[in-house]
């Protein structure tokens, strides 16, 4: 029976311990391995709650596994590693973050026998962690400031009149700096750190350097800045409800949000199977019509529905707007950037 | 200082501005939580009730409320009897190395939660307490138990040695003296320790996204779920109706004093 | 009742109550000790063996400047929060009755609202179309909105307001403990009330003073998302920086050796500090 899930072992199992014949089952192997429930770390919130309704749901109906969450803080995965106690099965994570973490030694491999990555945009699908998602780094800006001749592109954001906000991290608003300072969007990196601070120079005095991504949001629709840099997740729904702010995606910096298992994990394979329906094509569009994030396989891309495109990263008319951060260039250099940075906006 | 008329209403009125600072949030918080938009504005553009119904069908908000209390509890008393047994020894046990103690005490004040919790979890896991509410208390306690210890250890220099010793030579044991004289004088000190404690465990967050399991989520772990997209007027419904509970146990516990069994002092935290 | 001699003698001044100790040191000592003997350590070997952390910080990069400001935040936070709660406990300490509980109630209740959420209220209040501005062009005493984010003002308006409990509550707890009938004696001896109060309250009540300002000071050195929703780059505050490299760059071994630098600073402040005052008056903690 190939349709013989991990449902019906499970239900097997069960009737086993209540006192039934398993000698039908066949897989005692695989029996002992399945765990009766995972644990994910996610970010929360509406992320989760998309998560929970487009890839919990179906997989636990499939497999009979339950899914429990909790939250992703990062440096979590280092200490479960290193005392080889694992809370998490997998997890949701920034993909900088598991680029690093990767680094590390953190994360095991991902088996793409099981998980299909032949339709992955490029550079999306890493040996240790799958991007799941495309959000974007990108030109924003208060509608009752700035009424007309909203900056078209980084260059015309660092010319803008009144205030400008910029995340207080040096990954994306290096970049940024270097468009800004004409960099073609796909000549990115290695980063010209010295030619990216020497641009930052020019807006300094001007910027409000913003800490978290719904500070970002709230400085825009507050109107406490002209324009700013963000993420479209942070806007998009204040827009859609009727808040002062509005957004486009030219030179925008796609971002994502990535798969990864902590090295060592105990439920491996289910971890590896669950990931494989996370990134097929279907998830990845029903997630898609949910939170604004484009998809990363391109095979869910027709079946997502025209209206809701637009507003999707990587939908056809906005992918070729932007260009993808170099999670690899991050992960090597982050640290020294980093230090530099933080002393640069002191 | 008596008398002075002038100088008494000055006093009283300083005294109104700082309690009416320190209430102001409250006032902008309360109108955000009616907004009827989805990202928050102040004043709000129109006016609804539809965060509170959201969060009515929601039974996380509630649950976390929960466990945020459940923690915060006995947080609150472990650090109380442990901060007072420490500012006691320290402050009556005669220690040559009594300044080094008290460092030892309050040093957990002094280190970012976050590597506290990288320190703290692997300790943790070795003796086997990661489920449950236990690893959450007992790290808060870590951090809260210095609150208490401060607070009574100024109780205790209020004093002097003078009455302990005054009933310790009239035949009371230390127990008795304890109970008698030392106890209702740090009493006020340990309660405002003990509320400070709670404070802080309540709004506590690193801590907790270490320690805390799938069923042990905590308000400020909610909240930092809630920021990962935009802010919405839940988080103002929620701290609404904090407001509003408090409001009402304060209410409770006022009427329960009317009713004659007056305790005086800061009871109601 | 065969008391013995041992036990006749006051247990206060004994020598032997030093026990009282061991239950919250055995607690500190699994808990607390044992995690930050591990920091430490991590701090010299993590990502190689030797001093190369401590190089960095010590180093031309933004680490010390950070610890400075992080101290100076703290120290300023510290100073207004005395300075606006001390009369606010006198006050306290001497109502009785209703007016005593709406004042505990004030000051109680805002200790229940979470810090992330009063941050944004501030924010609204200081912003360019903020509630402040409002005023002040409604008042005709700007004619453009003042920039009030990020800035100083925020910062310290918005964490005085987080910390001024914690310095009221152990000040009122003092006050009420300080018998009036000295201050009574003192005018009766022909001290006036200002003199009374400078010479028999103000001593009597450093007891709270110093318990405040070791509560406000170690408190707010561990500050993080006040001063940055609400602060400028010269409010960059240690825990950031350290929650950055934990969190972010997960180099431990770095974010290992900052806190530890910063755990060193603090508590050779603190000591500095019970040494100073416990020569000057009724010490607060230690002797």
């Amino acid at each position: 029976m190939i349709t013989h899930t991990l449902t019906s072992r499970r239900r097997l199992l069960k009737s086993a311990a209540a006192g039934a014949a398993v000698a039908v089952t066949g897989f005692p192997a695989i029996l002992k391995a399945a765990p009766s429930q995972m644990m994910i770390a996610t970010g929360g919130g509406k992320l989760e709650e998309a998560y929970a309704k487009v890839h919990f749901a179906p997989y636990t109906a499939k497999t009979g596994i339950k899914i429990v969450t909790g939250p992703n803080t990062s440096a979590k995965l280092k200490a479960m590693v290193e005392a080889k106690n694992y809370e998490w099965d997998l997890c949701q994570v920034a993909a900088e973050f598991a680029a690093q973490a990767a680094l590390q030694g953190l994360l095991e491999p991902l088996d793409y026998g099981v998980i299909d990555k032949s339709k992955m945009l490029a550079g999306t699908a890493h040996p240790h962690f799958i991007m799941s998602d495309v959000a974007a780094y990108h030109i924003a800006w208060n509608t009752k400031n700035v009424k007309s001749g909203a900056p078209q592109n980084w260059a015309e954001f660092w010319k803008a009149s009144g205030r400008r906000g910029l995340w207080k991290r040096p990954f994306q608003t290096m970049e940024v700096a270097l468009m800004a300072d004409g960099v073609d969007k796909d000549k990115l990196y290695p980063l010209d750190v010295e030619r990216a601070f020497k641009s930052l120079d020019k807006i300094k005095s001007s910027t409000l350097f913003w800490n978290t991504g719904a500070q970002s949001a709230q400085i825009l629709i507050d109107g406490e800045v002209e324009v700013s840099a963000t993420w479209n997740g942070r806007v998009h729904d204040p827009k859609l409800g009727g808040a002062p702010v509005d957004y486009h995606f030219n030179q925008a910096l796609f971002v994502s949000d990535a798969w990864a298992i902590p090295k060592g994990a105990p439920n491996k394979k289910e971890a590896m199977e669950f990931i494989a329906m996370a990134m097929s094509a279907k998830n990845q569009a029903d997630f898609s019509a949910i939170i604004p994030y484009g998809p990363t396989n391109t095979a869910a891309m027709p079946m997502i529905d025209a209206k809701i495109a637009p507003a999707l990263p990587s939908s056809e008319q906005n992918f070729k707007k932007g260009s993808f951060l170099d999670v690899n260039y991050w992960a090597a250099n982050g640290d020294k950037v980093g230090e530099r940075f933080n002393k640069w906006v002191l | 200082m008596a008398g002075g008329g002038i100088l008494r209403i000055m006093l009283v009125g300083f005294a109104a501005l700082v309690l009416g600072y320190l209430i102001l949030p409250t006032f902008i918080v309360v109108p955000l939580s009616f907004s009827n938009q989805n990202y928050l504005s102040f004043p709000p553009p129109g006016w609804s009730t539809r965060w509170y119904e959201a969060m009515a069908g929601d039974l996380a908000w509630p649950q976390a409320a929960v466990n945020s209390f459940l923690i915060g509890v006995p947080t609150a008393l472990l650090s109380v009897v442990l901060g007072t047994l420490a500012a006691l020894a320290v402050k009556r046990g005669r220690l040559g190395w009594a300044a080094a103690a008290s460092a030892v005490v309050v040093a957990p004040m002094l280190l970012p939660h976050v590597i506290m919790a990288i320190g703290l979890y692997p300790v943790m896991l070795d003796l086997g307490m990661l489920r449950g509410f236990l690893s959450v208390v007992v790290a808060h306690t870590v951090v809260a138990m210095p609150l208490v210890f401060i607070t009574v250890c100024a109780s205790l220099g209020s004093y002097g040695e003078a009455l302990e010793l005054a009933a310790m030579t009239c035949g009371a044991g230390p127990w008795a003296t304890f109970r008698h004289v030392t106890f209702p004088m740090i009493r006020t000190g340990m309660l405002v320790g003990g509320v400070l404690a709670f404070a802080t465990s309540f709004d506590e967050l690193m801590l907790s996204l270490f320690l805390t399991g799938p069923g042990t989520r905590t308000l400020p772990r909610l909240i930092w779920e809630q920021l990962n997209m935009f802010l919405t007027p839940t988080i103002a419904a929620v701290a609404t109706l904090i407001f509003a509970f408090s409001l009402l146990l304060l209410g409770a516990a006022a009427a329960l004093q009317a009713r004659g069994r007056a305790q005086p002092v800061l009871r109601h935290g | 009742m065969a008391r013995s001699v041992d036990a006749a003698r006051p247990w206060t001044i004994s020598r032997g109550h030093a026990w009282l100790l061991a239950a919250p040191l055995v607690f500190l000592a699994i808990f607390f000790l044992w995690p930050l003997a591990r920091v430490v350590v991590r701090g010299f070997v993590d990502p190689a063996l030797g001093l190369g952390n401590y190089a960095r910080i010590f180093g031309d990069g933004p680490y010390l400047r950070v610890i400075w400001n992080t101290i100076e935040t703290a120290a300023a936070v510290t100073a207004i929060c005395l300075v606006v709660a001390y009369p606010v406990a006198y006050v306290m300490a001497r109502a009785r009755g209703a007016w005593l509980q709406i004042m505990a109630a004030l000051i109680v209740i805002p200790l229940w609202t979470s810090v992330v959420i009063r941050s944004y209220a501030w924010m609204v209040v200081f912003q360019r179309r903020g509630v402040l501005n409002d005023l002040l062009l409604g008042l005709g005493l700007v004619d453009t909105p003042v920039r009030f984010l990020p800035g100083s003002i925020g910062v310290h308006v918005g964490m005085v307001h987080i910390m001024l409990p914690f310095m009221i509550l152990p000040l009122v707890a003092n006050m009420r403990g300080i018998d009036q009938t000295l201050l009574r004696a003192a005018e009766i001896l022909g001290a006036n009330p200002f003199n009374a109060f400078l010479r028999v309250f103000l001593p009597l009540s450093l007891p709270g003073i110093n318990a405040g300002v070791a509560l406000v000071f170690m408190t707010s050195l561990g500050f993080f998302i006040t001063p940055a929703l609400l602060g400028g780059p010269q409010h960059m505050m240690a825990a950031v920086l350290i929650e950055q490299q934990a969190n972010v760059y997960l180099n431990w071994g770095l974010a290992s050796a900052l806190a530890s630098t910063l755990l060193v600073v603090t508590l050779a402040i603190y000591l500095f500090y019970l040494r100073v005052t416990g020569g000057a008056a009724g010490t607060a903690i230690g002797r």
